[in-house]
């Protein structure tokens, strides 16, 4: 089955860029927040859920946000056939520290299910679909670099053994210093990008 | 009282990441669900930690944080009736 990248991202604190082609700019901020906090604002997203979210989540919803715009996928409000496969090496290990901390000790013991519901990984592929309407299959993955090897075979499988139309895919990494993200939409058919893995990675590689 | 609902208001604010929210912006009456503030479940859950955490009041049954979190006097009178920090 021939498929193709029909579009890809990339969103660092550097960087928005759809295709090569710079989507809005960005200025250096202090705090990996008020970094991702300007990107939602020169996108001119209104989704206060948004400030809500740990710094993996924000970081896929404004890369899903950038990918999809201008796209017959954004207002569609029935896609059981997009599915989503995401990865990174950090989990959600973030999250999951900041959660810990609201349960050090019995004296200090307050659990914050705000912070609790973000110590998954899919978690964001969860505010993905939630955004976008998107019920379709989906895998949040993990290993130390980008293994695009491993995305291939994923998205080829969703695409040869279910209704998959469309496939969201790529790294959406977050740590404590920094964030990067590299999505793709993917569908069958020819495009410039055919997706195989060379392709994924030479993308990757030149972002 | 009015010191107690200030206070609130900015605690409210800073626990659920109201993005843009002003205290002055809180009606007191307003309902917080729903309509209000538009504030969700986890919303729920956080304001029943923050009840213990600020004020030790622990909440025996949830069920009564419909009633209690009605709105921002309806939480003021409750804490100032139960308060144990």
């Amino acid at each position: 089955m021939e498929l193709s990248i029909k579009k890809y991202g990339i969103l660092s604190p550097r960087e928005v860029s759809i295709n090569s082609q710079k989507l809005i700019d960005v200025d250096v901020q202090e705090s990996l927040e008020k970094s991702l906090a300007q990107t939602y604002r020169n996108l001119g997203l209104e989704y206060l859920k948004f400030f809500k979210m740990d710094n993996l989540s924000k970081l896929a919803t404004l890369a899903a946000e950038c990918l999809l715009k201008d796209t017959e996928l954004y207002a569609i409000t029935d896609n059981d056939n997009v599915a989503v496969v995401l990865s990174n090496a950090s989990s959600s290990l973030v999250a999951d520290a900041k959660y810990q901390q609201t349960i050090n000790g019995p004296g200090n013991y307050f659990p914050s299910p705000s912070l609790f519901v973000y110590t998954l990984p899919n978690i964001t592929i969860g505010e993905i679909c939630i955004k976008h309407k998107i019920y379709g299959e989906n895998i949040f993955l993990i290993s130390q670099f980008f293994n695009a090897n491993n995305l291939y075979l994923h998205v080829n499988e969703l695409f040869e053994k279910t209704n998959t139309r469309f496939c969201i895919t790529g790294w959406v990494e977050c740590n404590e210093t920094t964030y990067e993200a590299f999505l793709m939409l993917v569908a069958k058919g020819k495009s410039d990008n055919i997706f195989d893995i060379k392709t994924l990675e030479n993308l990757y590689k030149n972002k | 009282m009015e010191a107690l609902i200030s206070e609130l208001k900015e605690e409210i604010i800073k626990v659920l990441n109201l993005e843009g929210v002003k205290p002055e912006d809180i009606d007191n009456d307003a309902p917080l669900f729903g309509d209000g503030l538009g504030l969700d479940s986890i919303d729920a859950l956080e304001l029943i930690v923050l009840l213990e955490k600020n004020y030790g009041i622990k909440l025996e049954d949830p069920g009564k944080g419909r009633e209690i979190f009605g709105s921002i006097n309806t939480f003021a009178k409750y804490i100032s009736e139960n308060q144990k920090k």
